[in-house]
This record gives C-alpha cells, sequence and structure tokens, in this order.
C-alpha cells in the first residue's frame, strides 16, 4: 500500500509539474523598495520642472515610465507641460516601443510623424485620429491624416482638409502669440494647397489655380507654390503667363529660392512657343552656370559626411561666410522652414538649460546627460539639412538630364524644318500686348527692368508664338 | 593446310572486294571565254527617267518632361512638419 501511495504521489507530482510555472513574488521589502523608488523619479521630475530643467525633468519622467510600463493620469499631464515646453525633438531620443505605451496628443503626433517617414499609414492615421479637437495640433493632426488618405487615392481625404482649414483659421484667429498664429497660417495653407494639388491632377487647372491665387503673397510656402502655379498655365498651354511666373524667381526678394525643376519649365515653354533658340540658350546657360555649381555642391557634400557639420548651417552663430551660391540658397530655404524652426528652437531652450546648470554646478551626471541630449539634437537637425543637400543634388542632376533631352528635341526640330526646306515665321518672335492672356480684374503694366514687390507673381510674358511653318523661299 | 589457304584466299578477297577505288580529279588548266561572241536574250524593262520613291519619313518624338501630380510634395511637406 505504502508503495502504491509513493508511485500515486510521484505520478501527481510530475503531472503538476507540467503546468507549474515558477513565479516569483516580490517580497514587501522590495515592493516597498520599487514604490519608493517611483516615487524618488516622480519628485525628481518634479522638482526640475519646477526648475525649468525641462530635458532633465523629461528623462526622469521617462524613466520612471519605463519602469511601470506605463504612465499614470499625473504622469501624463506632466509630460503634456513638459513636452509644451521642450518640443517634440526630445521624443527622438526614445524607443517608439516605449512611446506607443503613452496616449498623450504630443506622443501621438510624434509617432504620426514617425509612421509616416516609415510610410505605415495605417498607424500614421491611428495615431493622428488620437489628437482630439480641443488639443492645440488638431489642425496638424488633421493635415496628417488628409494627406495620408490623399496618397493613398482615398477622396475621403477632402473631409479631413476641411476640418483642417476650419480648425487653424479658428484657432489662429484665438491666439495672440505671433509664433502660433503663423503656425496655424502655415497648415492653413498646407491643407488648401494640398486642395490645389488634387485638383491638378485631376486636370482642373483653371480651379486649382484659384485656390493658389488665395494664397498670400506673405506666406513661408508661397515662393514654391509659384513653380506649381506655373505648371497649371503650362497645362493652360498659357506659356506666356507660365514664363512670367518663373521670372519671379530671378526677383532679388526670391534669389535664394533657386528651384531647379524651374528651368526645365522655362525650357518647355520657350520650346512649346517654338523659340528653339531662347530654348538652346537657356539650356546652354543652365549646363554652363548651374552644372558647375552643383558639382562644386558635389564636392563639398562628398567632403563633409557628418551630421553635426550640417547642423552649423542652421546654427546663426557659426558659419556665416558660405562662399557657394547654392550652400547660401539652401541655408536661407532651410531657415524658413517648420521642422527646422521647431528643432531648432527646441536646441535653443536644452543649451540654455545646459548653460544654465554648469554655471550653478550641476552634478555630472546631469550635465553629462544634457550634453548628450545636445548631441543627439544636433545630429537630428544635421541630417536633415544633410538630407535637404542630397536631395538639391539629385534635383540637378534629374533636371540636367530632361534639359539633355529637350535639347535633343530642339535639334531634331530644326533638322525637320531644314529637311522640308522650310522655316519657322519669324526668326525670333518678340513680345506684344496683345499676347498676353489677362482676366476682367487683371491690369497691365510694362515691365521697366524693376521687380515691385506687390507685382511679384503676377508676371507675363508677350510672345508671339513661332509655330508657323512657312516655305523658305516665300520667306526670302 | 589446304583448308587454311582456302580461308585465307576468302578473307584477301573479301578485302579486295571491300577496297575503294581512288578517284582523281583533274581539272582544265585554261579555258577560254570569247566575251564578244556571247549573247543575251531578252526585253529591257527599266522606266526611261530615273525615279525614286522613297518611304515616308518616320517622325520619332522624344517624351518630355510633364508633371502629373504633386505627390512628392504633398509627402514632402508632411515629413516637413516634425
Amino acid at each position: 500500500m505504502k508503495t502504491y501511495l509513493i508511485i500515486l504521489s510521484l505520478l501527481t507530482f510530475n503531472l503538476n509539474s507540467k503546468d507549474t510555472k515558477i513565479t516569483t513574488k516580490p517580497t514587501k521589502k522590495k515592493e516597498k523598495a520599487a514604490k519608493s523608488s517611483s516615487r524618488l523619479f516622480y519628485k525628481k521630475a518634479v522638482k526640475h520642472y519646477r526648475n525649468k530643467n525641462y530635458n532633465l525633468s523629461l528623462y526622469f519622467l521617462f524613466s520612471l515610465i519605463k519602469k511601470n510600463n506605463g504612465v499614470s493620469k499625473k504622469e501624463n499631464k506632466l509630460l503634456t507641460r513638459l513636452l509644451s515646453q521642450t518640443g517634440t525633438l526630445p521624443l527622438y531620443l526614445y524607443d517608439p516601443g516605449l512611446l506607443e505605451k503613452i496616449n498623450n496628443p504630443y506622443i501621438s503626433l510624434h509617432l504620426a510623424g514617425h509612421y509616416f517617414k516609415k510610410k505605415d499609414y495605417q498607424k500614421t492615421m491611428a495615431y493622428a485620429s488620437s489628437v482630439p479637437e480641443s488639443n492645440k495640433f488638431y489642425p496638424e493632426a488633421r493635415l496628417i491624416i488628409g494627406s495620408t488618405l490623399q496618397l493613398e487615392g482615398d477622396p475621403k481625404f477632402k473631409t479631413y482638409l476641411k476640418q483642417c482649414i476650419k480648425s487653424a483659421h479658428k484657432k489662429s484667429s484665438g491666439v495672440f502669440a505671433k509664433k502660433f498664429k503663423l503656425y496655424y497660417d502655415l497648415i492653413k495653407e498646407n491643407c488648401q494647397i494640398n486642395y490645389a494639388r488634387e485638383l491638378y491632377a485631376k486636370d482642373k487647372y483653371a480651379r486649382s489655380n484659384a485656390i493658389y491665387t488665395e494664397i498670400p503673397k506673405t506666406a513661408f510656402s508661397w515662393p514654391y507654390l509659384l513653380l506649381e502655379k506655373a505648371w497649371n498655365y503650362y497645362k493652360l498651354k498659357d506659356y506666356n503667363r507660365s514664363l512670367g511666373l518663373l521670372m519671379t524667381y530671378e526677383s532679388p526678394l526670391l534669389s535664394s529660392y533657386f528651384l531647379p525643376e524651374s528651368e526645365i519649365l522655362k525650357a518647355l515653354n520657350y520650346y512649346n512657343l517654338c523659340l528653339y533658340n531662347d530654348t538652346a540658350i537657356l539650356i546652354e546657360k543652365f549646363f554652363k552656370v548651374y552644372k558647375n555649381r552643383s558639382m562644386n555642391l558635389r564636392g563639398f557634400v562628398k567632403k563633409h559626411k557628418d551630421a553635426e557639420y550640417y547642423f552649423n548651417f542652421i546654427d546663426k552663430r557659426l558659419n556665416k561666410n558660405i562662399s557657394n551660391p547654392y550652400v547660401k540658397s539652401l541655408k536661407n530655404q532651410l531657415k524658413k522652414k517648420l521642422k527646422i524652426n521647431l528643432h531648432y528652437g527646441s536646441y535653443r531652450k536644452t543649451r540654455k538649460e545646459y548653460q544654465r546648470l554648469k554655471a550653478k554646478g550641476a552634478s555630472k551626471r546631469d550635465l553629462e546627460f544634457l550634453e548628450f541630449t545636445m548631441k543627439k539634437m544636433r545630429q537630428r537637425i544635421g541630417r536633415h539639412v544633410q538630407e535637404y543637400f542630397y536631395y538639391f543634388i539629385n534635383q540637378i542632376n534629374f533636371v540636367a538630364s530632361e534639359m539633355f533631352n529637350i535639347r535633343l528635341e530642339v535639334i531634331s526640330r530644326k533638322k525637320d524644318l531644314l529637311y522640308n526646306d522650310k522655316t519657322l515665321v519669324a526668326k525670333r518672335a518678340r513680345g506684344s500686348f496683345k499676347n498676353v492672356n489677362r482676366d476682367s480684374d487683371e491690369f497691365f503694366y510694362t515691365f521697366q527692368g524693376a521687380f515691385w514687390a506687390d507685382e511679384l507673381g503676377d508676371y507675363s510674358f508677350g510672345l508671339k508664338s513661332n509655330c508657323k511653318e512657312v516655305e523658305k523661299n516665300n520667306k526670302e | 593446310m589446304g583448308k587454311l589457304y582456302v580461308i585465307t584466299f576468302i578473307f584477301l578477297g573479301i578485302n579486295f572486294s571491300f577496297a575503294q577505288e581512288k578517284i582523281v580529279e583533274k581539272y582544265v588548266k585554261r579555258q577560254r571565254v570569247d566575251l564578244g561572241n556571247m549573247e543575251i536574250e531578252g526585253e529591257v524593262l527599266t522606266p526611261g527617267d530615273l525615279s525614286i520613291q522613297g518611304d515616308k519619313r518616320k517622325r520619332f518624338r522624344m517624351r518630355l518632361y510633364d508633371r502629373d501630380d504633386f505627390k512628392f510634395e504633398i509627402r514632402n511637406d508632411v515629413l516637413n512638419l516634425r
């Protein structure tokens, strides 16, 4: 009987052991220690927040969140306050996996941007949708959703863009700070522009242009819109107006806005007016002037590969003597980008925090953390600048290949005329008021060689189309 | 012995019968052609005037740059937000 019992007990032990999970319950002592360390982290976060050491406070708060694998209501409130001071740039220092556990509008917006970059549009929409209407970033979140849907070809994008325009307008009129006003105006303009872009894609060029005209000339995005508007006129076969808009880039006010694509469009406009000599001159100029400059820029980018080096272009205190005109132009363009402005603002605040703490004689550990944060921030901004430089070089290469195609086509046309013993109606058809298309509310002033700020973007050439072919003998 | 002679002769006979004959080809060393005596019979069918009828010249046109949409700009604008 005893042996039976022993065997039975052994069997039951084996059966039980299969399901047994070894769980280590924290002892009361350990639990107490964990609680007290959590309390300590929170206390430190609050203390630093009160002393306006926002980055350090954020560090302790995130350490607490990581430890507890989540965030309490009280901690989330502090997080919102901190992020409103630091901006979203410090969030790049933390793992997106950790950030996903936090339900906070700032973090949702950051994650939406993070997944948008990765082209994970489902997650982008999920995070952007979680930003409530009451939040100050609601228009931006709507813009992200609208753009995502637009890229995916979903017609629902219109609803989100409408919400974006409406909310941005409302919030812009409700704030007094100029900085915030500019921010909301920029978001609103972006939503309006996306509407115009959609109409262009659907071949509704006149309606698209009407929306572009609503954007004020003082808007940050306005110089870039000139090119898009010029494309609309090109599609409407109003080559003179398209050339006039592109000529605006020659004005001293817009000298830093060199957009390589505008050179292709200029050449295409001349080509379509059958002004082959003008097209050839323009292409020649491009290859002589811009190609060399771009080669210089290429050499410059190849030489400097460190992201932190590019940060210096944005930092106002450094690198004021830039000789390369492209680098200068890119620097000026970048300084007007929202992302650069927001991130550089965050960096400056962190630098001030570091300098203040250093002067106070803060602990080595705190200073080292801030140094590390600043380095990462510089790299992040620098990488963005670097990306822009690479994008610009690629654009130049692309334009060069397209310009070459236009040049070949011009040669081919000229050869055709020669073979058919024909010539164009005029060697150089020049401007005339008759060739300017204008609306009933537009006035006509002749260009006297000077650019006036209020006239920018309203220029039109008066070139006559030279596409009529005549027999060579008749002309002579 | 007699049998051996017979068999040898039979084999030799077969060998001779299968052996190929050597053909030696000889070419004429010189041939004289009198072109003046040659005559060609037929009718002249060529037109009186010299004319060339060429195919119509095919015009190849290059596909020049054209913008279909601004999708790149839409994406870039969002990437430049934050």
